[in-house]
Formats: C-alpha cells, structure tokens, sequence
C-alpha cells in the first residue's frame, strides 16, 4: 500500500511487487503476506516491525529466497527470484545475501573461523583476508576464531553469525530478530555492530525485530500488521517507534472492535 | 506409562521400523534355517515312509560302519541270493523281493553324463522295493530297458519310446525308454539321476548276480510286522539285519537328520552372527533415539514420571519392537525356506515336496532371540533415558564437543585381552572337538565386543585420518570428517557392527588363503605324476576298472597307479579312511617323504600312518590292528611306519598295499589314478584323453590343472562363506543406513542452516555419503585387525595339521576395505537423499 522510495538512493537492492504469500488452501488459508510493495535503496538499514503474527518472518523469508511467493515478485539487486531454480537459489544464498538468525545460527562441528568463512568455503570461493580480518576486528572475535560454538557465549555466537553474513559481501544481510535471545548488553553490542556494517560498509541490511529499541539502530522502519505494510518511519528513535506501535495498536483495535 | 510407549513407538514409524529392521533380518535367516532344514527332513520322512511301505520287513546285510559316506555303490554290502529262499519259507511270508542299488549314469549326447557333480547317481532294480514308483509308461524288462526318472528325462528331453544311453561300471549301452519314475509326488530327489532295470539286468550290471542288497518280505494278512521279523530273524540268523519297515525308515530318517543337523547347525552359526551384529545395530538406535528424546524424558520426569517409569517406557518400547520385529522375521523366514526350495528345485536340486515344516520349536526360538536380544540390546538406553535429569527439559541443543571415554575404553581393552586369551585357549589347550568351535566361538565373540567398547577410541584419529583424505575432495568431505567425529561412541557402535562381518570374512580369506599356501606347498613337494584321472561326480566318485584296465593297455604311459578308498572301522568302532595304494608304483608318483623299506612293509600287508594322523592316536607305531570294512570283511594289519606330508594325494592318513586289501575279500573302490607319460608328453596327453572320451564322467588334469582345481575348490568353500556372511555385512549397512537417517533427522536445523548459507543439495548429499564411507572404512579396517588376529591363532593352531604358514591375501583384504566404504555409501544412499531434499525453510524454521 504504502510504497516509498527513498530520495537519496541511486540503486535499490531489494524490490517487491504486490508480494503475496498464502499458506495452506481453502477454508484454512491464511494470507500472511498481503499485497506487500517494497523497496530497499542499497546501503540502507531497514527493520521490519510488528506484531507477532503480521508476517514478519514470511517477508523475510521470501525477499531472501527462502520461501517462495504466491503472487506478485520480488527483485534482488535487479534479479526477480521467481524464476530462480533451486540451484540458482544456492548460489544466490552463498553471495547474494547473508543469514542472522534469531538461534542455531552455528554449525557446532566448526569452530568459529570456519563458521565465518562457511559460505565461502561451500562456494569454493578463496576468503579475502584482508576483509575478514577487518570484519572479525570490528566484531571483537579475534582471539574466539579457534572456540567451537559449544565455548562461545551467546553474544560471541551471534557476532560470528554476523560476520558470517557479511563476509562474502552480500547485496542483503537479512536478519530475524538477531537479538532475541540475547541479553540487553550483547543485544545493543551486536546492533551497533550492524549499524557500523550498514554506516562504513554500505551494506544493505532487513532486520526484524518486535524491539523498539532495536529497530531504532536501522535507517527506517516499516510496520506490518496482517501481513500489509500499515506504517513506516525514517530515522527512528525508539521513543517514536514506542510512540507509532501504541497508536498502530489502538488503530487496529478500533478496525477490529468496530 | 504403557501409553507413552506406544506413542513414543507411533510417533516415529519410520525409526520403529528401522529399528527392527536389524532383528527382522536376523530372524528371518534364524526361522528359515530351521523351516528349510524341518521341511526337507519332514520331506524325506514322507519319502521314507512311503518308500518303505511296499514290505513289511526288510533284510540287510549288517552295516559295520554305520556312516552315511559308507552308502556309496560299491561300498554298501550285499545279501547272498539264499537268504530270499530262506525267508521264502518262513511262516507268514506272503511274497518276498530282492532288489539291487548301484551306479548308474545317463550319458548325453555329448558323451557327458547327466546332472550336477554333487547328487549320487544311482542304478537300481526296479521292484515295489524301489524308492521310485512308475508314473508313466511301464516297469523295464529285460537287457534292453530301462525307466528313467522322470526330473533327469526332462532335462535330457526323453520320454517313453526314446533312447538313452547309460554308463555302469565303465560301459556305455543303449537303452530303451520304457517307463518314467517318479520320487513320491517329485519327479527328482536332490538332482539324484535314477536309473530302474529289471533285477536280472541290475544284478548283471552291478556284478551283483546271486546277491541283493536288499530283501524284502512282505506278510500275509492279519500278522503283524513286529512278529513277522522275530520269525524272519529266527530263519536267518544273527548275521543279518532285520527289521520291520518302521524300523528301517526311522533309521533312515535318522541318518538324514545327522547329516541335516551338520546343514542346521551351520546355518544356524551364520544365523546367530547376524543376530549378533543385529543386536549391536539395535543398541545404536536405542541409544541414538534415546538421546534424541532426552527433553522429551526429561519433560515426563518434570510431570513427575519416576525413573522406573521411563526406564519402563523405553523397554516396552523395546519389547514392542521385538515382537513386531519377531513376528515378521519368522513370517518371511518361512518365505525364505521356501524361496531357497524353489530355487533349489529351478536348478535341479529338487526336494521332495510335502509342504513347508514350521515345527514349535522354531516360533518359540524366533520369538525368545527376537524379544531377548531386542530387550538385551536396550537396556543401557534405558537406563540412560531413566537418568535423565528434569532439569534437561530446559537445556537447548547438545554441543558438537567432543566426549570423554576414559573407563569404557578401559573395560573394552580388558574385555578384548580376556576374548582373546579365550580363544587362543582354546584353540591350544582343548582336544575335544565339539568344544573347541564353542570355546573359539565365545572368544571371538567376547573379542569382538571388547573391540567394539574401545572402538570409539580410535574413531577419532582414524576418522582425522580419512577425512583428511575426505576433505581433499571438498568442503563436505571435511563436514563429513567432522560429523564422524562428533560422537565418537556413535560412530564406533555404527562400525562396528561393520566391523564383525568384516572380520570373519577376513578371517575366511586369510584361513583359505593359508589353506591353498599349504596345498600348493604339499602339491609342489609331493605330486610327480603327470596324469591324474578323477570322476567328475563328488558322490560318485569310484574309476570302474575298465578304465584302469583301459590305461593300462596305453603304450604312452609308463606308469599308471591306483589310489583306492575305504572307510574302516577300527576296535572302538570308529571311522577312519584307508588308502589303499599300489606300493610298486606309488612312489613314483606321490612323493611322500618315504623311508626305506616301507613300500616293502605295505607290500607285506603292513600299514602306514602319515604323520599328522598318528598324532591322533587312534594307533601307534607297532600295534596289532584290526581293520573292519563296510561289507563286514575285516582283516589284521600291523602298523609298520610313518610318513611325513599330507594325506591329500594318498587319499586318507591310514594307507595300505592294494594286495593285502582285496586279499581280505574287500574291493576298495578307486578314487583316483595317476599316470606318468613313458615318452613324449604330449603324446601321452593325446592317448589319456582318448581313453577318457570312452569312460564319461571321468576327467584328466595334468600338473597344473590339478593344481588349479584344487585352488579353485577351496575358493568355492571361501566364496559359499562370503555369501552367507554377507547376510551380516548387509545388516551391519543396514545399521549405518539406519544411524545416518537418524542422523540427518536429528540435524535438520544444522542441515538447514548450510543449505541456507550456500550448500546445494549435491554437497549435503556428498557430506552424509562422506560420512558414511569414513564409518564404513573405519568399521572395515578394525575388522581387518580383528580378523586378521583370528586367522593368525586358526592358522598357527593348526600348523601340526599342515597349515605350516600364514598368508595374508594383502590385495585382496584391501580389496574388501574398499568394497566396505563403497557399500557403505551405497547404504547411505537414501539418508543423503534426504538430507539434499531438505526443505531449507522447513529446516532453518524447525524446532
Ligand atoms: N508454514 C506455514 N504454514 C502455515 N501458516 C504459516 C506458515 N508460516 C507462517 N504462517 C502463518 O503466516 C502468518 C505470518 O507468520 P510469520 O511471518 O511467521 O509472522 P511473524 O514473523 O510476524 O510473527 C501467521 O499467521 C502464521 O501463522
Ligand atoms: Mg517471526
């Protein structure tokens, strides 16, 4: 409904057209995706926020390839995924985007180097030292490359997850709540870093999140409710975002108690 | 607590049936072995009865030595024509009929006789004596007739009004086809070729005028057996033996159940190595699924299940899965017995048919090994399920640390030394047959285990190893290694379940192998023939003397030696061999080590006694023996030496003069004749085949022929022992089949997640088949160890026998390695397929 290109960008990294995505048939059909046009400008830091149910994992899902649309499409630095094979869709798993994911984001039989540079090393593509080792400085896991997961706490385990994800140097870093399961501290540790990566890198990043806090680290948020964009909002603070949930929520309480 | 179990059992079809898949597969060869062996004995018990039904009382001559090898023609004893008149005469004699049994073989119109090389070949009177009956045509009459059975007239397309032409006592006639036969309701017993004559034209034949085999009376109405053979008895005295019908087919079934019972037992032993590997597969499972419901257990303890119960759950469980896995074992057990029939029947071995014997017996063994070893296999497990803590409910996902081994490492080397000290112990110290294959038995098998507790040891380093190999072919060869190592124990109970199979094969192959070192060396040492002349028939294996008389008469040949056998009987009525040997010309063409003067001593009626067989003890040097033979004639020998070598070319480990034998009124049957060429070799070759072309069923082989032959028969023994252990191996692959899609289940969230950072579906395939090939290898390579201890013991304990050497076929072991890591990704086949059909989404989203 609400489709909003930013002025600033030049290129856009990601773009839906009427981006549906029904699950199941029939009477038991749920529509979590509803008509969703959506357009990412490279280098942005977008969170995608809402309530639990509004189809946040689904967009995410399927701008990433990962899930596939029932209708409308979806483009990734120019490239329409519908028409994607499977194969296809790995190659573009291994560069063209990057996973955080909430957990499990680990292969616990690697230690943290190997996690890092796992895609890279799936795509029989040589590591850019050079890249890796400013990822892993900026991140703080210098002296955590040889821990397996099982050694590494929460924190460090998502950090490595994060440099994972950009290591190969994705057109989209996509995130779902990346900082779920973390404590406050580690959570706004593993933020600032995304922001860093979005601020000196450039790199695109869809992150979401339920955390007003959170999602205020991004460039722009856009609200889902029902699987329809309702809302959006550039330069965040997380009073505002607080702010705009409270009257999205009453919004939707008077559409529905109507 | 019952309902949990069975939800946990229903919950998980897939893994349930895996699970009992190992059992399955071990009883159905347990059930069908007794099946198949209760069937064909239930079969000839039938065929005896009812073969053994056309008189009420028989009369034999005595068999001395009570043996079912002394049933050859030739060997079994004869009747002399007066005793029919006497048992004419008896008091309620009705009729009486002789009948004559001997060799006999149907020639095909390539001069070959008809049949395969191991079923008896049998020539036979045809009377109501006669184990066939006449299903079409009518009986033989005359010089000129003959019945055929009805299974060999089909193979060689004959029927009544042909032609055909039949082999006795080295002469080849031309017979007409008058009547066919038929075994009970089976046209062919075992793929025996049945020859019927009249009993003039049998008697002539077999050199049997005025003698029968057999007597038969048969009584008049209303006297009962049991009476008509006190009188028979009576009238013919205490030399004879005789007795009712029922007397003479339960005696005959008795001795098709010993010679069952060696074919039971057997099958039994390949049997119960499946069910052992089985057992091992499903303690993997267990402990596997076990693990992977731990928060599931923990959840019933936090609800307040006490630990009894879940250790309850799980055993029921258990139990379940026996009973299922039973059940269905027995239910194609059947199927297999009679598979294995049909097949025999389809390449000419038929049975006689009546019906398929499922005794008692063989469900409550099935049942009781089923249910015991399933419940056995899951103890631990339970146990393990029963410990775990309530807290573990709120714990998240195992770690891919390493585990600590320490004491289970400790107890399996113990168990392993005491395995090991077993067997040796029993190979060295233990005389008494029958308990040395139990004792060697139980050591193996407590080796075995004591390997498989320390394997896990070294499934770290070796999968290190291979998967270093592994990961030069990629980045999911490196997966794979890593995966193999996670759980060291896991990977060391998958392989090691490989591990037994491949130990006994590799035991197999190096004992043969050391088996064919030792004939090779003995044939080197000792054959100096250029000829040697054999029946191609394992069972009718006596040279007629025409074409001894044949050979003979050749003027390319210089030398042509017999070599006789005969089963004796010593004092304490035990069954010894005899060669029986011509000591004229002997030495020139077997060169045992002979010393002087002993070729004299035979020629004088001494005996001579090789080597390993003195060690026996049945005689020592100087006795006085008595020397007692299948027909009753017996004869006093002294034993005037030893020789070194084997008794492979002499024919048995006892060896007399052929002189002193036949003096004695006993014609040992010759198995073998050995011919030396006077001048030209070739020349000699030409005249030997032209005499074996007259005597079908007779074959030459020079030096090297014999010699391949007798590789290529200990090659036949090793190959039927891969067979019936590849039913161990194929249950061990089944175990790594059945680990690796637990595996893949258990990590789909991990397999989503490489899928999600770039790893296609060929590479996830590729890391669980790599996964497999290092467990497979790793499984191989300690069953090449163990394997390997086992036929370096065999073989040394037998060094006294002749075994002087140990050979590891070394090519062939590597071979077998090979093969093992390719089956085993053959095994992993449909895990991989799994793990690359992933959906990636479902995965990543999983709980
Ligand atoms: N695989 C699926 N099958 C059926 N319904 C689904 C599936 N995945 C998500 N949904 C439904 O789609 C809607 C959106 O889900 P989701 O995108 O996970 O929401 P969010 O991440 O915002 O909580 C929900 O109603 C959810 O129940
Ligand atoms: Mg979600």
């Amino acid at each position: 409904m609400s489709s909003t290109s930013s002025p600033t960008s030049t290129t856009t990294a990601v773009r839906t057209r009427s981006a549906t995505r029904v699950y199941g048939e029939g009477d038991t059909a749920v529509l979590a995706l509803d008509a969703v046009d959506l357009e990412v400008p490279t280098g942005q830091f977008l969170a995608v926020m809402g309530p639990s149910g509004s189809g946040k994992s689904t967009l995410l899902h399927c701008l990433a390839g990962l899930d596939r649309l029932s209708q409308g499409s979806v483009e990734l630095a120019g490239t329409a995924l519908e028409p994607l094979s499977d194969k296809d869709l790995t190659h573009l798993r291994r560069s063209g985007v990057g996973f955080i994911f909430q957990s499990y984001n680990l292969v616990p039989t690697l230690d943290a180097r190997e996690n890092i540079t796992l895609p890279l090393d799936l795509a029989g593509r040589d590591v850019d030292g050079a890249w890796f080792d400013r990822i892993v400085a900026t991140l703080g896991l210098a002296d955590r490359l040889d821990h397996r997961p099982a050694q590494l706490s929460g924190g460090q385990q998502q950090r490595v997850a994060a440099a994972r994800a950009l290591v190969s140097r994705p057109t989209v870093v996509f995130a779902d709540e990346p900082t779920g399961a973390l404590d406050t501290a580690s959570g706004a540790e593993l933020l600032g870093f995304l922001r860093q990566a979005a601020t000196e890198f450039g790199q695109t990043i869809v992150m979401v999140t339920h955390d007003p806090a959170a999602a205020s680290y991004a460039d722009r948020i856009v609200f889902l409710a029902d699987g329809r964009i309702v809302s959006e909002m550039l330069e965040p603070d997380a009073d505002a975002v607080l702010d705009r949930m409270k009257s999205l929520e009453t919004d939707v309480q008077h559409a529905t108690g109507a | 607590m019952l309902r949990v179990a069975l939800k946990g059992l229903l919950g998980h079809k897939l893994r349930f049936l895996l699970t009992a898949f190992a059992v399955v597969v071990g009883i159905t060869f347990l059930a069908g072995s007794f099946v198949l062996t209760d069937s064909i004995q239930g079969a000839f018990d039938d065929l005896f009865d009812e073969a053994l039904t056309a008189a009420d009382v028989y009369v034999d001559a005595p068999r001395t030595i009570d043996d079912i090898t002394t049933e050859q023609p030739g060997l079994v004893p004869t009747v002399p024509a007066s005793v029919l008149e006497e048992v004419r005469d008896v008091d309620g004699v009705a009729e009486v009929l002789g009948h004559v049994e001997g060799t006999a073989q149907f020639i095909d119109d390539d001069g070959d006789p008809v049949g395969t090389e191991g079923p008896p070949r049998i020539g036979a009177s045809y009377s109501e004596l006669s184990p066939v009956a006449i299903a079409e045509g009518r009986p033989p009459e005359g010089p000129t007739e003959v019945a055929m059975d009805r299974g060999t007239a089909e193979l060689m397309g004959r029927g009544v009004g042909d032609r055909v032409d039949v082999l006795v006592a080295g002469e080849v006639r031309t017979y007409d086809v008058v009547g066919l036969t038929s075994f009970g309701e089976s046209d062919n017993l075992l793929g025996a070729t049945m020859a019927t004559f009249d009993l003039a034209t049998a008697q002539a034949l077999f050199d049997m005028e005025g003698e029968y085999t057999s007597v038969g009376a048969i009584a008049v109405d209303g006297l009962d057996q049991d009476e008509l053979r006190d009188r028979v008895a009576a009238a013919v005295g205490d030399d004879l033996e005789v007795r009712t019908a029922a007397e003479a087919a339960e005696s005959g079934k008795e001795q098709v159940a010993n010679a069952l019972g060696f074919l039971t037992t057997g099958l039994l032993a390949f049997a119960g190595v499946a069910v052992f590997v089985g057992a091992f597969i499903i303690a993997n499972t267990f402990s596997i699924v076990v693990a992977q419901r731990s928060r599931e257990f923990a959840l019933l303890r936090a609800l307040g299940a006490s630990a009894a119960q879940v250790r309850l759950a799980v055993l029921l469980e258990a139990l379940a899965v026996g009973v299922v896995a039973s059940t269905l074992g027995i239910l194609l057990g059947i199927g297999f017995a009679v598979g294995v029939q049909s097949l025999l029947d389809a390449i000419g071995f038929a049975l006689p048919s009546s019906g398929t014997v499922v005794l008692p017996r063989t469900i409550l063994v099935a049942y009781a090994v089923g249910v015991t070893v399933t419940l056995l296999s899951s103890l631990v497990s339970a146990r393990r399920a029963s410990r775990v803590a309530p807290i573990e409910a709120m714990r998240g996902e195992s770690s891919g640390a390493e585990q600590r081994l320490g004491r289970r490492v400790t107890v399996g080397a113990v168990v392993t030394v005491i395995g090991a000290l077993v067997l040796l112990a029993g190979l060295l110290l233990v005389d008494e047959d029958a308990n040395i294959l139990a004792i060697v038995g139980t050591g193996a098998m407590v080796t075995l285990l004591g390997v498989a507790l320390a394997a896990p040891l070294f499934a770290g380093p070796v999968a290190a190893a291979l998967g270093t190999v592994a990961a030069r072919l990629g980045f999911s060869g490196r997966l794979a290694q890593r995966n193999a190592r996670r759980d060291r124990r896991r990977t060391a109970a998958t392989a090691s379940a490989l591990m037994i199979g491949v130990a006994l094969v590799a035991f197999v192959t190096i004992f043969t192998a050391s088996i064919q070192g030792a004939v090779t060396g003995t044939l080197d040492e000792q054959f100096r023939a250029d000829f040697v002349l054999q029946s191609t028939s394992f069972t009718t294996f006596n040279l007629s003397d025409r074409l001894i008389e044949d050979l003979r008469d050749e003027d390319e040949l210089a030398v042509v030696s017999t070599v006789g056998l005969a089963p004796w009987a010593d004092a304490d009525d035990e069954v010894h061999s005899l060669g029986v040997v011509d000591p004229d010309t002997i030495t020139e063409v077997v060169g045992v080590d002979w010393q002087d003067g002993q070729t004299a001593a035979l020629a004088a009626g001494g005996m001579l006694v090789i080597q390993d067989h003195l060690d026996d003890g049945v005689v020592a040097l100087g006795d006085e023996v008595t020397v007692r033979f299948p027909d009753g004639t017996s004869l006093e020998t002294r034993v005037a030496g030893s020789a070194g070598g084997s008794t492979q070319l002499l024919g048995a480990g006892y060896v007399m003069g052929a002189a002193a034998v036949s003096a004695a009124g006993f014609d040992a049957p010759a198995i073998a004749v050995y011919a030396n060429a006077a001048g030209d070799p070739e020349a000699a070759r030409a005249a030997v085949d032209a005499v074996v072309e007259r005597h079908p069923g007779v074959r030459v082989q020079d030096q090297a022929e014999f010699r391949q032959a007798q590789q290529d028969s200990i090659a036949t023994v090793l190959n039927l022992f891969l067979v019936l252990l590849g039913l161990a191996l194929f249950i061990a692959l089944l175990g790594i089949a059945n680990t690796l899609a637990l595996a893949v289940f258990e990590r789909t969230r991990e397999i989503g997640l490489l899928r999600a950072v770039g790893m296609d579906r060929g590479q996830a395939g590729r890391m669980i088949l790599g996964e497999a090939v290092i467990v497979s290898v790793f499984g191989a390579l300690l069953g090449l160890v163990v394997g390997s201890f086992f036929g370096w013991a065999v073989v040394r304990s037998l060094a006294e026998d002749g075994l002087d050497r140990v050979v590891f076929p070394v090519a062939r072991l590597g071979l077998y390695v090979v093969l093992a890591g390719f089956a085993g990704a053959v095994a992993a086949l449909f895990p991989a397929w799994r793990a690359s059909r992933l959906d990636v989404l479902e995965a990543v989203t999983a709980e």
